[in-house]
């Protein structure tokens, strides 16, 4: 069923099956995520909320705007935007981790509070 | 070559009437099309990928006013949201669906309704803001929301109107791109042999779902 795409276009009217699994787990994936959010699941909440919204993700892209049955250089179009933005993200990320405690701004998480060493363990 | 042009001229030998001198047939056009379609999402992702950034850069900054201020976010207005956009990204694929099912009226409605749902997120979101501009949850200088007092949460509602101001004028403009497609599909412009434009248009539209899908847990769950 997935690659009749390619086959031209009198096989394009292929059953809407698919859109209608990908719309359910769609939405079960949003009932689940808002549950989720409702309970207290400390570090790992932010990492189970970007799971679900990956899983998501991967299911409109597969289906919805049809990756899974188009060529090559399309996938390859997304993949490489979404290696940039994450480059940038862990690059920036990285700088803000390893700055020296006196290079944040004052009243974020590891600036120094008045009265610290600056030179001391932060 | 020429053996291939025959084979996929739907058959009927002459021309299709949409078919450009440059392709030699339809599927190459389609394919070129959704190539170009793709490099511009492409820069749509760069594009809220620096604000995705600038909310990772500061939520490291400011850890505390991020969980706090997410918690005075309207939570329920956000999965009303995040369905809504689901169920609009659902019928577009239903219309293109219908269009290539040659059920043209049908096809028009859903491509109407998928618009309309644009245009609910649109209201919901208008009133998300007007209570935010009540409660002086606003960004920078501007901000006197007396809940939340912790450092950095007028950063919170910088990157919270950014983003979610730059996504809702890409639901504006998708909606008004639907609004077009369904006038020309109404006209009979579009039938299974050609439904590019409904195919782009309906790219566009679930890159604005997509964006939404990360948008809803980063700012309204954690």
């Amino acid at each position: 069923m997935a690659n009749h795409d390619d086959h031209g276009h009198g096989a394009h009217a292929h059953s809407a099956r698919m859109y209608w699994v990908t719309y359910l787990v769609l939405a079960t994936c949003t009932v689940l995520t808002y549950t989720a959010a409702q309970h207290n699941f400390g570090e790992w909440s932010f990492a189970i909320a970007m799971f679900i919204a990956l899983v998501k993700a991967m299911f409109v892209i597969l289906f919805f705007m049809h990756l899974w049955d188009q060529p090559g250089p399309n996938r390859l179009t997304l993949a490489i935007a979404v290696l940039f933005v994450l480059l940038l993200i862990t690059l920036t990320l990285t700088d803000a981790a390893t700055r020296f405690p006196l290079a944040m701004p004052p009243g974020s998480h590891r600036a120094l509070h008045l009265g610290h060493n600056p030179f001391g363990n932060p | 070559m020429a053996d291939q042009a025959h084979a996929h001229d739907d058959g009927h030998g002459a021309r299709h009437p949409r078919l450009q001198h440059h392709f030699q047939d339809m599927r190459t056009q389609q394919h070129a099309a959704r190539l170009g379609m793709w490099l511009f999402l492409a820069t749509e992702v760069l594009l809220f990928g620096g604000l995705f950034c600038a909310y990772s850069y500061y939520r490291t900054l400011y850890p505390e006013a991020w969980k706090a201020c997410s918690q005075h976010t309207f939570r329920l207005f956000g999965l009303v949201e995040t369905f809504d956009l689901i169920t609009s990204s659902f019928t577009m694929v239903m219309a293109i669906h219908f269009c290539r099912l040659g059920k043209k009226n049908l096809s028009t409605l859903f491509l109407l309704v998928t618009a309309a749902m644009g245009f609910a997120f649109l209201c919901l979101h208008g009133y998300e803001y007007y209570h935010e501009y009540l409660e002086g949850a606003l960004p920078g200088k501007y901000y006197h929301f007396e809940e939340v007092t912790a450092n950095g949460a007028p950063m919170f509602y910088a990157v919270y109107f950014l983003m979610t101001g730059l996504h809702s004028a890409h639901v504006l403009i998708g909606a008004g791109v639907l609004l077009t497609l369904a006038y020309f599909n109404m006209k009979g412009e579009y039938d299974a042999s050609y439904d590019h434009p409904m195919d782009l248009g309906g790219l566009y539209w679930h890159l604005v779902d997509l964006i939404w899908i990360f948008l809803f847990p980063l700012l309204y769950l954690v």
